[in-house]
């Protein structure tokens, strides 16, 4: 897992959410490598594009949830996984926390709590590669 | 003259025949009376004495007992008379005599002051009458105990169906309870749907404007979608904080002051300010929660924009409770100081506004002060805050 790419996959099932974060990662000078409205499609373009870090919803369109899509790019590909949930829930937290989460923020995520966990996660991953 | 022939045949008298002149139709005729007398002087008692021993029961029982020696004793005499026809045995005639002398008289003295005793004693219908009566009774007693049974009877019966309706109701109850808890656990889930709805709901206005604000070059117009921004995240915030409260309706005021504080800081300051937040443990609802929730964005926005002209500074945010009970918020800097516009006039900026109708929904008042840079208090009263 070496060749991960200094991008950002985002999973969020609204629009306007993944718009709005997209735009401040970009901010940020990163690339926003694609977004994903579902679990399946999200494990679809993190295998495709190898990004370093995910911003993963909990809800997503479909069965599957925010946690099984995480699972599994976490172990197939090696991504930092930074959740962004509404959910303070501990059911949910306790169901994230199957999973190893880079990051826990929940919504409303403010632009610079963004900015700072994002940062730390790409600087993780690239030191890694 | 020995005792014996004093009492058998004393001398010089004559056996009572003699008397008679031994005529045999007198001698026959005495003889005879006084052994049927006799014979039945010994009968009646022998049949009294064996009626009192057969009858145990008998109240007074020695007095027959008494009719019987006297009367025992009068039998004798008679045949005494019999042997005297012939043998002069006047004394010992005579002593048997005394003896019946002696039981007669106790026998009749003690008859008298007996009578008023003995015809006190019930009689046999007497008691056949009073044996009705008490067989009256205990039927009457029999037929009591029968209606007590039956009424028993019918007090278990009623008390087992009372049992039965309280189990029975117990049993409603129950399923009633459960029924509401379930109801509850709906509320509660839709609750907390709802929360989750309007808080995505603001991020995605929030994402409209993050859009909105990349497409503008006017700095103005962009600091006002900033603001526009801050204040959502109070909104956003405030409904984060009710989803993960216990009851779903009110919420520790601490960690949501410093969250949201934290968030205005490090959106608009610069690395050098410093942001210190103390409050009082006090559970807020949503209609407190949310107006002080824009009154500190707004507050805190102040201060960072105008106080420190030259970057850096410290911005205290507290929640303090009074002498009187009321709650004073305050939100102080050590910047330069700034001039807080007059309200009346047409010119203040939205910020302004808002602090001005806040404070009033909150039924408050501000003071604002310099001291050591800008210090704005806000009171109101503790009724206001759940």
């Amino acid at each position: 897992m070496t060749d991960l790419q200094k991008s950002v996959l985002i999973v969020e099932d609204e629009v306007v959410i993944a718009m709005g974060l997209s735009v401040q990662i970009e901010d940020m000078g990163l690339i926003v490598c694609g977004t994903a409205d579902s679990a399946d499609t999200a494990v679809v373009q993190a295998s495709m594009h190898r990004p370093a870090v995910v911003l993963m919803d909990v809800r997503l369109r479909g069965d599957k949830d925010g946690v099984d899509a995480a699972m599994v790019i976490h172990q197939t590909i090696g991504s930092r996984i930074i959740y962004i949930t509404g959910s303070k829930e501990q059911a949910t937290i306790d169901r994230i926390n199957l999973d190893h989460p880079f990051a826990l923020l929940f919504k409303p995520v403010s632009g610079l709590q963004l900015h700072a966990t994002v940062s730390n996660a790409i600087q993780s991953a690239m030191r890694e590669a | 003259m020995s005792i014996y022939e004093w009492l058998f045949n004393p001398s010089g008298l004559t056996p009572h025949g003699f008397c008679l002149l031994w005529a045999p139709g007198l001698i026959a005729l005495h003889a005879a009376s006084d052994a049927i007398i006799g014979l039945a002087y010994f009968s009646i008692p022998l049949a009294l004495a064996s009626f009192a021993a057969q009858r145990k029961d008998l109240e007074y029982s020695w007095v027959i007992h008494l009719f019987v020696a006297f009367i025992l004793a009068c039998g004798t005499t008679h045949l005494m008379s019999i042997v005297t026809l012939w043998s002069p045995a006047y004394g010992i005639e005579g002593i048997i005599k005394l003896i019946t002398a002696m039981l007669s008289i106790a026998t009749a003295a003690i008859l008298w002051p007996l009578i008023p005793k003995l015809v006190a004693l019930p009689s046999a219908n007497q008691l056949k009458g009073l044996n009705f009566q008490l067989s009256a009774k205990v039927e009457e007693q029999e037929r009591t105990a029968h209606l007590l049974r039956e009424s028993e009877k019918q007090v278990r019966l009623s008390n087992t169906e009372l049992e039965r309706r309280v189990e029975e109701r117990t049993a409603e109850l129950v399923a009633a309870n459960a029924r509401l808890s379930q109801a509850l656990e709906q509320r509660d889930l839709l609750l907390r749907e709802v929360y989750h709805r309007v808080k995505n709901n603001l991020q995605i206005i929030d994402g409209i404007v993050t859009l909105q604000a990349r497409r503008l070059s006017d700095p103005e117009a962009k600091s006002a979608l900033q603001g526009l921004r801050s204040r959502l995240y109070a909104l956003g915030l405030v409904h984060q904080q009710l989803m993960s409260s216990s009851d779903l309706k009110t919420f520790d005021v601490f960690p949501f002051l410093k969250e949201l504080s934290e968030n205005i800081v490090q959106g608009i300051g610069d690395r050098e300010t410093k942001l210190s937040v103390r409050a009082i443990p006090l559970d807020v609802g949503l209609d407190f929660a949310i107006p002080l929730g824009l009154l500190v964005t707004e507050l805190v926005t102040n201060s960072l924009k105008h106080a420190f002209p030259d970057g850096g500074g410290n911005i205290t945010v507290a929640l303090n409770r009074l002498g009187d009970g009321a709650i004073a918020l305050v939100v102080s800097d050590n910047g330069t100081g700034y001039d807080v516009p007059e309200v009346s006039k047409k010119t203040v900026g939205l910020g302004t506004a808002l602090i001005d109708g806040l404070v009033s929904q909150l039924k408050a008042t501000i003071n604002v002060r310099r001291a050591n840079g800008t210090v704005s208090e806000v009171f109101f009263a503790r009724h206001e805050a759940v």
